[in-house]
């Protein structure tokens, strides 16, 4: 069993195995003359190439010196395990080269607590494995190509590194440890900031399956009362139009297992069989029927609720059809087009299982393109609807896929975990020696995991003040996960619903402006109030239109067409 | 009744894609023709009238590029008092800095158009 983040801290400590496995040779040698302590953290202090293990530093720094001293017997241990796990850390966890170089700026501090703190052979108890494990879960997804989102994550780095550097020549053990709290916070605290952007963009693309699902059954449920029977053509359009739109607000709102949802679809059949050419004889109290049924359909016209006097004018035209086709009188019917269902590209496929560690959170090394490589983190793994999403670091460029899709990947090897949590605390475990215990072993071992595990995010989620979580993340420049101007969204915070098309976002002021389908402004929303009512599951996006851009795009080229035509 | 004018306008005459929508609800793309541009605002000849204040989506094919996608409010629509095939109507529209549409690469067009 190989060690999981969630067994650390350790109880107890490894100090015995680490002196055992790497105390010096020549340090025990008889007659052997030990550095004076000062003299060793100062050398430490002193070494300017950062890819050597503390103990090769003060080796070659002695040496330089010609200085005939050795480290003592515990503390060359010490420094050849700190080196040791530096490599381990460094390899099965591996970060972007830039990330590499700045951390191990912190290996000589990190080498003198081991020196000065006996904790510090606990592996996930001492402050200084709990920095190096909250800056690589920080950083694990920086890569250069970020541009402007990733500068926090090279600035906390450098600013961890010049403090502490910093401290540690002044040599104050408070103010060491003072500064090593306060990197530990300041890491856990953008890791956190990296975790709610990448929440907002799998709030975002959960919502549009949402809305895709939404469309394909209210499609399907309509579709199939249009080919029971030839219809009016109003009453084709109405179905087609807002009675879909609306459709898809009731499920959104309510669910397909819904008693709402079953009532609607009671009333478009009622609709359908009363206005199709066998809806029986006629009625006595052809009103009232016709009163009835328009009740019906008025109670779920969702979609036009916001707008007082359409549903007056769309379904008087119904009720006028209504009372001719219940009073016998002839009207004229047609077959009816049924409304497009766009093929998803997931139709069709046999379901497929993933592995369990392609969990959300988890961060994956991608090559999908012909580019370089990108860390992306799981953000959305919805296993019914086989559906994966990654994103970059800071809820960037997003991608959707399916897992059959994603096993390709993953069988290509063009894409491959990259492990992390408690990753130092880990890399300290191993090089020591500490094995996981086996699920049915109960006797003491070396090193146990603590009884009450307790996770770097359960660590970091803890002291959070709700002003922090909150903080307004696109104040700060991080993109805002808005749909393509010209969606239509449909709001819940207000009662009826209100469906509202996004006509601009105004990056400067924080705003967003809604309007109604003839353009006029009905909502302006602050960008914070929007992210809150999609973290609440207050807005859905409905793709029921078509990107501008790409119908511009149709239009020109119908436009290419005729123009090459006339000439 | 035309917008207050902040910036010089160039003429020009170039294709304009207007988004719209029909009575039906569905989506049309009107092709109309601008008559002069600048940095703030468009005005537009076209075949139908613009509600006043409201905002619509367009597309300016200038000099045979991709269009360029912009936002903007209506600020006016009054008729043209001789029949024109380019349509009946002017429009004077306010363009409107959003986030995801191209309206830096608009004001980068002008700068070059004004030297």
């Amino acid at each position: 069993m190989t060690l999981t983040p969630d067994m650390f801290p350790l109880t107890v400590s490894v100090r015995d195995t680490v002196l055992k496995r790497f105390t010096h040779p020549e340090s025990l040698l008889q007659g052997a003359q030990h550095m004076d302590p000062q003299e060793l953290s100062d050398y430490l202090l002193a070494c300017g190439d950062t890819s050597l293990s503390p103990l090769d530093a003060v080796l070659q720094r002695a040496d330089e010196l010609g200085d005939p001293t050795l480290p003592a017997p515990s503390a060359s241990a010490l420094l050849a395990w700190v080196g040791a796990a530096f490599s381990s850390w460094e390899r099965d966890f591996p970060l972007d080269p830039a990330i590499r170089g700045e951390l191990r700026k912190l290996k000589a501090t990190v080498a003198r607590a081991a020196l000065s703190d006996p904790a510090f052979t606990t592996p996930g108890a001492h402050p200084a494995h709990q920095l190096l494990d909250a800056l690589h879960a920080a950083a694990i997804g920086w890569q250069e190509d970020l541009g402007r989102s990733g500068d926090s994550v090279l600035k906390l780095l450098q600013d961890t590194s010049a403090s502490l550097t910093d401290s540690s020549q002044l040599g104050a053990a408070p103010q060491i440890q003072l500064q090593l709290e306060a990197a530990i916070e300041s890491a856990r605290r953008l890791d956190d900031r990296n975790t709610r952007m990448c929440q907002r963009a799998a709030d975002v693309e959960r919502a549009k399956l949402r809305s895709e699902h939404a469309r394909d059954s209210a499609a399907s449920a309509i579709n199939e009362a249009l080919a029971r029977a030839p219809l009016p053509g109003a009453c084709g359009e109405f179905l087609r139009g807002p009675w879909f739109e609306s459709a898809q607000l009731v499920l959104l709102k309510f669910g397909l297992n819904s008693g709402e949802w079953q009532a609607m679809q009671a009333s478009t059949l009622k609709l359908v069989e009363s206005l199709g050419p066998t809806q029986g004889a006629p009625t006595d109290d052809l009103e009232a029927s016709a009163s009835a049924i328009r009740k019906s359909l008025e109670r779920w016209l969702l979609s036009l609720q916001h707008q007082p006097d359409a549903p007056r004018g769309t379904l008087g035209e119904l009720e006028y059809l209504l009372l001719r086709a219940l009073g016998g009188q002839s009207i004229e019917r047609s077959p009816q087009l049924p409304i497009e269902i766009p093929g998803r590209p997931e139709g069709g496929r046999a379901p497929t299982r993933l592995p369990a560690e392609i969990a959300v959170g988890s961060w994956l090394l991608v090559r999908s393109g012909a580019g370089a490589p990108q860390r992306m983190q799981v953000i959305l793994r919805q296993d019914e609807r086989q559906q994966l999403m990654l994103c970059r670091h800071s809820g960037l460029q997003t991608k959707s896929m399916h897992f059959s899709d994603f096993l390709s990947l993953l069988r290509e090897k063009r894409v491959a975990l990259l492990p992390s949590g408690a990753s130092f605390s880990r890399a300290l475990a191993s090089t020591a020696g500490v094995k996981a215990p086996a699920a049915d072993e109960t006797g003491a071992g070396a090193a146990r995991p603590a009884p009450a595990p307790k996770s770097d995010k359960t660590a970091a989620q803890a002291p959070r003040k709700v002003a922090e979580q909150d903080a307004g993340v696109t104040a700060a420049g991080e993109p805002l996960p808005l749909p393509p101007l010209g969606s239509w969204l449909g709001f819940h915070d207000v009662d009826p619903p209100l469906l509202a098309r996004l006509a601009m976002h105004d990056a400067v002021r924080g705003l967003l402006i809604l309007v109604n389908r003839k353009g006029m402004e009905i909502r302006r929303l602050e960008e914070a109030q929007y992210i809150s009512l999609v973290q609440e599951g207050m807005i859905d996006l409905l793709e029921t239109r078509s990107n501008f851009r790409q119908e511009v795009e149709r239009a020109r080229r119908r436009m290419q067409r005729h123009e090459q035509s006339q000439q | 009744m035309e917008m207050e004018r902040r910036h010089e306008r160039l003429p020009v005459e170039y294709r304009v894609y207007i988004d719209s929508e029909n009575d039906s609800d569905e989506r049309d793309i009107e092709i109309c023709k601008a008559l002069d541009i600048s940095k703030s605002g468009i005005r537009l000849q076209l075949k139908r009238e613009l509600a006043v204040n409201a905002f619509i989506h367009l597309a300016v094919e200038a000099r045979g590029e991709p269009p360029l996608i912009l936002v903007a409010v209506v600020r006016w629509c009054q008729p043209l008092e001789v029949e024109d095939a380019a349509g009946n109507w002017l429009a004077g529209l306010e363009l409107q800095a959003s986030a995801d549409s191209d309206y830096e690469s608009w004001c980068t067009l002008l700068e070059e158009l004004a030297l």
